[in-house]
């Protein structure tokens, strides 16, 4: 029944980024007791009073880097060893098999995880999200005096859960993963206790989450009861060798599908959005915007391309056609209007997800590989726009609203203009790098099809350049309002002026020389 | 009926009625109570369906250590003058709620009902036609010994579990560890402000439960006033001393 070779243990090695990370929150863990047990601080609430710099974080911060960085070399290595072996997949861990027929051939071979270049692409943006996200930390902690050590060790945690998601091709892993990846998510986002938004933020996120994952592995339970299994293969052998499908399997993947979405933030599982986003630290909430969508699109792409395929596409295809409707529309009128700047990037989160899950409905490698490259420039658009939000907000508010942002361009040139381009980028402007994104996910969909979805999310990115043009208009058009304060955001510090500079020169890099994105992403295909 | 399907109807309905009670009762110490009942009937269940290792996991980690873990949370966070935790949901939501779940329930329990003809157990089975399931999951066998085959055990023998879990599922096992060390660091992460406001806080709160044994209630009721004088009096006597 378990022979040893399944497991897998001679390719173990596969999985390194993930065992490098979860080294490094040893190492951080070991470093923190060691910094506590010989720092002069003998109480640890003395640290605020002697280190008023917060220099206590920089050991975190720079084993994080380290760890990252050795992490993303494991996967450039990996990467290299999957081209010149040429095979599809470097490694299938933990593999399953379907019965053996007469001639002893098995129905179905597949691994729980498989180390495959979309894998591996969306390990790599997971790592690289982790160290913009702890580099806009330092400086956003220091200037909230909120000195958490534990943080760095959470948003490790949280990253090794995205890493998984990429990986996995089984729903009980995929639902581990989820919830490593939202664990710590849940309490970055009540990061800062004194501010009541946060905490609402962080008990919200963590009441739904769980009534969330509750629906997904209930769901992944009558799978296993249709199914006999939970490998992606086996529900899509089990789909394409029974005709007429169980209703059991339906009710089982619709309530995996209502977990998935719920993470997603696909309309109408969107409530949480805007209350989380915006009462969750800034950076907290670019991590969320940035890596919990990528590791997410990643298990709904792995679930419709390896398992859904055998489905009848009347049975997913049209709910999330719908799905993708309402997000887009819902998300773009709620972000018309909105006055506080985290509260409209929030809402056209959920927009994205929309235009995504139009990628979802056309399903396919080509589909898989459009996904990750709207998903690399929507990180690099909305990082750096989260830490702009971080960079200009008062200490006490955490959040910019509009009518502060007007006059700004003479104030702060830079940081307009830096702003400007990331939210144009996301709108699709051409010549940025979201144009491109936009671009390759509708041609896969019209292609896949889906005219009538196309032409309607066509029609809503035109819709949503409204909002994005409102910070244009409020930052260069608009004189300041009387009797508001200026926003005092000081000289930029060297983290966030090092990740600005890099996602706006990302942004124009790929717009302008798509090639680049798209060769990085052809060879991001998940080979079937 | 056989006596497995009566047992099974009772539990389920004694389940089904506790989960119930669970949600509906006002005074956390009552849900956690009939969460106990719920573990209980659902491992009777397990029972039923030949799953003796999970029985003994759900009465023994469920019923016995994580209720424990809840009862003293809601014992420890829960004053004693506050009667009842929860506040009534609006009526709207009510509304809403229950309409949503008498769909949900409606839907899964059709396709229960119609779902179940072609239900295979993949690996777990062989197939041979002919085969009764009870023959198929090897619960006919008389006995078996340390040197049964792991093939020829009943499904769900606690050999058979363990292996499972620590081979093909060990990356799911090994995974839940990292789950808990987040949960860790994040409970830390969550209640280190109360640790680092110091130790005399925890002094005060101790002089006042041990001397007088006042705690404070959640919200000011009838004579809270009189109580909050008395504690700030002892809070007071504590720190002078301290």
């Amino acid at each position: 029944m378990i022979d040893r070779d399944v497991i897998g243990y001679d390719q173990i090695y596969a999985l390194g980024p993930v065992i490098i990370l979860t080294l490094t929150v040893l190492v951080l863990i070991l470093a923190d007791c060691i910094w506590r047990a010989f720092s002069r601080h003998v109480k640890p609430g003395d640290v605020e009073h002697d280190d008023p710099a917060g220099m206590g974080l920089m050991p975190n911060l720079v084993i994080t880097l380290i760890g990252a960085t050795a992490a993303i070399a494991d996967i450039f290595y990996l990467l290299g060893r999957l081209r010149a072996g040429g095979g599809t997949a470097l490694a299938e861990l933990f593999i399953a098999r379907g019965f053996p027929d007469a001639t002893g051939r098995h129905a179905w071979e597949a691994g729980a995880l498989a180390i495959d270049s979309f894998g591996l692409y969306v390990a790599l943006l997971g790592c690289l999200i982790l160290i913009a996200v702890s580099l806009i930390m330092l400086p956003y902690l220091q200037s909230r005096r909120l000195f958490r050590a534990e943080l760095f060790q959470l948003l490790v945690l949280s990253t090794i859960g995205m890493l998984l998601l990429g990986f996995s091709r089984d729903l009980l892993n995929t639902f581990i993963a989820i919830e490593l990846l939202s664990l710590p998510l849940y309490v970055l986002c009540g990061l800062s206790d004194k501010s009541s938004a946060s905490r609402e933020s962080s008990l919200k996120y963590f009441l739904l989450g769980a009534f969330a994952s509750g629906f997904l592995i209930y769901g992944a339970s009558l799978v296993y009861g249709a199914v006999g299994h939970l490998n992606y293969k086996a529900i899509a052998f089990y789909l394409s060798s029974n005709p007429d499908v169980s209703n059991v399997l339906l009710a089982g993947l619709s309530l995996v599908g209502v977990g998935i979405a719920f993470k997603l933030a696909l309309v109408p599982f969107h409530a949480w959005v805007p209350d989380v986003y915006q009462g969750a630290p800034t950076p907290v909430t670019a991590f969320m915007a940035s890596g919990v969508k990528v590791a997410m699109f990643a298990a709904a792409i792995r679930l419709v391309n390896d398992s859904l395929v055998g489905l009848d596409a009347q049975y997913w295809r049209d709910a999330l056609a719908v799905f993708a409707i309402l997000s887009m529309i819902i998300g773009n009128l709620f972000a018309l209007h909105q006055s506080s700047v985290k509260r409209l990037l929030a809402y056209s989160a959920i927009t994205h997800t929309g235009y995504l899950a139009v990628a979802l409905c056309a399903g396919g490698p080509a589909a898989a590989q459009s996904l990750l490259i709207y998903l690399a420039a929507y990180c690099i658009a909305s990082i750096g726009a989260f830490m702009l939000v971080a960079y200009l907000s008062r200490p006490g508010q955490d959040d910019v609203y509009f009518d502060e942002l007007h006059d700004l361009s003479q104030r702060y040139p830079a940081a307009s203009a830096a702003l400007a381009i990331l939210v144009l980028s996301m709108g699709g402007l051409p010549m940025t790098a979201g144009f491109i994104g936009k671009l390759l996910v509708f041609r896969d969909a019209w292609a896949a099809g889906l005219h009538g979805l196309v032409i309607f999310a066509v029609l809503n990115s035109v819709v949503s350049f409204y909002f994005y043009l409102r910070f244009l208009r409020a930052m260069y058009m608009q004189p300041r309002v009387p009797g508001t304060a200026p926003l005092e955001a000081g000289s930029m510090p060297a983290a966030y002026a090092i990740t600005a500079v890099v996602s706006v020169v990302l942004t124009i890099l790929f717009g302008v020389l798509p090639q680049l994105l798209v060769e990085w992403g052809n060879s991001g295909v998940m080979l079937q | 009926m056989s006596g497995e399907s009566i047992i099974w109807w009772v539990m389920a309905a004694l389940a089904v009625a506790a989960a119930a009670g669970m949600v509906t009762s006002k005074n956390p110490v009552h849900s956690a109570l009939w969460l106990v009942v719920n573990f209980i009937g659902l491992a009777m269940i397990y029972l039923v369906l030949s799953a003796p290792m999970l029985f003994a996991v759900q009465l023994i980690v469920y019923a016995g250590a994580i209720m424990v873990l809840f009862l003293f949370v809601v014992w420890f966070f829960m004053s004693p003058r506050a009667r009842q935790f929860m506040r009534p949901p609006l009526r709207s939501q009510l509304l809403f709620g229950g309409v949503l779940s008498v769909l949900l329930l409606g839907l899964l329990a059709y396709a229960a009902f119609t779902g179940g003809s072609n239900m295979s157990f993949g690996e777990l089975l062989p197939a041979e036609p002919g085969q009764s399931v009870n023959e198929a999951m090897n619960l006919t066998r008389p006995e078996d010994t340390a040197s049964t085959p792991l093939e020829e055990l009943p499904m769900g023998h606690p050999r058979q579990v363990g292996t499972f879990m620590f081979s093909y599922h060990v990356l799911p096992f090994t995974l839940t560890s990292l789950v808990l060390l987040a949960a860790l660091l994040g409970a830390l992460m969550v209640a280190r402000d109360e640790l680092e406001e110091g130790i005399g806080n925890f002094k005060r709160y101790a002089a006042v439960v041990t001397r007088k044994r006042v705690i404070r209630p959640l919200k000011p009721a009838a004579g809270a006033a009189t109580a909050a004088g008395a504690d700030a009096e002892v809070t007071a006597k504590a720190e002078g001393q301290a």
